[in-house]
């Protein structure tokens, strides 16, 4: 419980509307990116980095979230901001920075060879503000794609697989909420000189359980930049 | 694929669950690190308090609760619910009442509901996915042609009706309330919840207010006793909620919404009221908002039947905040406010 005089709540409530307009604006536009799952997007390869090497990558791309339940569908957009660095000849690690979240990075190549195999587990967390469309809530959310590859030619290998997603939903206004989606993602990685590489890359999801982000469908279409430092 | 990659894969997958133990350990620790979630409300709140408190069981779903200034802190109190309307939330509830939005307004329903002795309650409708904080009631409707009112909570069939159980149970715990003073409201969608609560929760609603919003729980079919007195405020050009049955929207929503006549003619019927009414012009007060208004009562009612028909008024609330420009939601009429709201509630407890 929390008490508060009215005049004062209704002071704090009047500058709490103007310090969260530009928020507002904000989610607006990017809430959705944000809201329960981080990102639904890999844009990476089977290749860690290399073992002192940093590598920095970035993405935009549109989503389509459809719930089944409350039977609505909602376009969104997300971004992403990413840097690695290679720990060994198979791993690298490093952090994500979506619009109101971070994520920690892991990727392992488990098998290596002409169809190298690589799980990347993320761990995220995200803080979203009380405003016209987000509740003050936490979300933390656990991906673990499996990232299968191929060489296509020699500028060009096609990565494809499952990705596992778990998100929770921890609203300050009380309760929680939960929910396990399943999806595939297919990208391209085009070697575009030495050092960088263009990913596009598409992802399904579909809910398995509960209903964070939502009840439904999820997909995501949109272009990354892997840059070798 | 490589004849070593079995064997490596089952190797290297092996020591997955080690991984898994460090995320299990980690993530629940985070937001416990770094949100503080309402705690349950107890009794002692005083005079003038305002509290914030969860509904036990019902994630996300909370409520303010303001109290009266005179309150000596045990009499039972009259309490009025006040629901938001579709696509909105409690704090959008407060400001849509208000003239220009500002909260310290003395005009805000609270403000004035306070005044008169009332614990004003405002509470939060279902959250949409993924953005939890654009709420609806499920106020009825979704059979036949009727639209499903207002969209989420419908569509997903949230039983707000069992969720208002558990409110005022929990209402209760934290003020002693006058059983036979429980008041509705809401505008739109709020007031399509308040028209469902009366109907199936007659036995403890006193009276309700309902403002651009009809009856599209009983429209649809649903079960409706009556007996609870009812003010139904309506502009005549209201582009959401249409005056008239229509199908016509602001929101591009399907279906049909309900109209003004048969809400008022399935209340009329049901507290006992003749067909013939008695019209009175309010005062044009504010000759410039383009509207003027009419108040309308059905004579020989058991229960109070009333309208107020706000010619040329939008969706909007009586001397509040026109939370979009005029073009989409029409004019909000400054003949009257809050004063004829918590007037007919006052004048209606229970028998």
């Amino acid at each position: 419980m929390r008490t508060r005089s009215p005049e004062r709540a209704e002071a704090r409530r009047s500058r709490g509307r103007a310090r969260h307009a530009p928020l507002l604006a904000l989610s607006c536009g990017l809430a959705l990116a944000s809201a329960g799952c981080g990102t639904l997007a890999t844009h990476q390869g089977t290749t860690p980095v290399e073992p002192g090497k940093w590598q920095v990558a970035a993405s935009a791309g549109a989503l389509v979230l459809a719930d089944t339940e409350q039977k609505t569908t909602a376009p969104g957009a997300e971004v992403q901001l990413a840097v690695r660095r290679g720990l060994a000849t198979d791993l690298d690690a490093g952090l994500r920075l979506s619009p109101f979240g971070l994520d920690a990075l892991m990727k392992w190549r488990i098998v290596s060879g002409n169809w190298p195999v690589a799980v990347a587990p993320s761990f995220g967390v995200a803080r979203t503000p009380n405003t016209a469309l987000t509740t003050d809530a936490l979300y933390t959310w656990a991906h673990l794609p499996i990232l299968f590859g191929h060489r296509l030619s020699e500028h060009v290998r096609i990565h494809f697989g499952p990705h596992l997603i778990h998100g929770y939903y921890l609203p300050r206004a009380g309760g929680s909420a939960h929910g396990l989606s399943l999806g595939g993602f297919v990208n391209l990685e085009w070697s575009l000189g030495h050092r960088a590489r263009l990913v596009p890359e598409i992802a399904l999801f579909r809910t398995l359980l509960g209903e964070v982000p939502l009840s439904g469908w999820a997909g995501y279409v949109g272009p990354g930049v892997l840059v070798d430092l | 694929m490589d004849a070593t990659a079995g064997p490596q894969l089952a190797r290297r997958v092996a020591t997955l669950p080690a991984f898994a133990t460090l995320a299990a350990l980690v993530l629940p620790a985070a937001p416990v690190a770094c949100l503080h979630p309402l705690d349950r409300c107890v009794a002692g709140v005083r005079a003038g308090d305002s509290v914030e408190c969860p509904v036990p069981d019902w994630t996300d779903r909370a409520f303010d609760l303001e109290l009266p200034p005179g309150w000596n802190g045990t009499s039972p109190l009259p309490v009025l619910f006040a629901f938001h309307g579709g696509g909105g939330n409690r704090r959008a509830a407060a400001s849509v009442t208000c003239p220009a939005g500002k909260l310290d307004d003395p005009g805000c329903l609270s403000a004035v509901a306070r005044a008169a002795g009332f614990a004003v309650v405002r509470a939060d409708g279902t959250g949409s996915r993924p953005l939890r904080n654009v709420r609806t009631w499920n106020a009825g409707g979704g059979t036949g042609a009727w639209n499903c009112t207002s969209g989420g909570a419908c569509k997903a069939g949230i039983d707000d009706v069992r969720y208002f159980d558990a409110l005022l149970a929990e209402v209760g715990r934290v003020v002693p309330i006058d059983p036979k003073r429980v008041h509705l409201t809401g505008l739109s969608n709020g007031g399509a919840i308040s028209h469902r609560i009366a109907c199936e929760r007659s036995e403890r609603v006193a009276s309700f207010v309902a403002l651009g919003g009809g009856n599209q729980h009983a429209a649809a079919g649903g079960a409706c006793a009556g007996g609870v007195p009812v003010l139904q405020i309506h502009g005549t050009e209201d582009p959401c909620w249409v005056y008239e049955t229509s199908s016509a929207t602001c929101l591009g929503e399907a279906g049909d919404k309900v109209g003004v006549a048969p809400s008022m003619e399935g209340w009329r019927a049901r507290n006992g009221c003749e067909a013939t009414t008695d019209e009175e012009a309010l005062p044009d007060r504010d000759p410039a908002d383009g509207t003027r208004s009419v108040r309308v009562r059905w004579r020989g009612c058991k229960a109070a039947v009333e309208h107020i028909r706000v010619v040329g008024g939008g969706h909007t609330w009586p001397s509040g905040n026109p939370y979009f420009k005029e073009d989409r939601i029409g004019r909000v009429t400054r003949d009257f406010g809050n004063e004829i709201i918590v007037e007919f509630l006052r004048a209606h407890p229970k028998p």
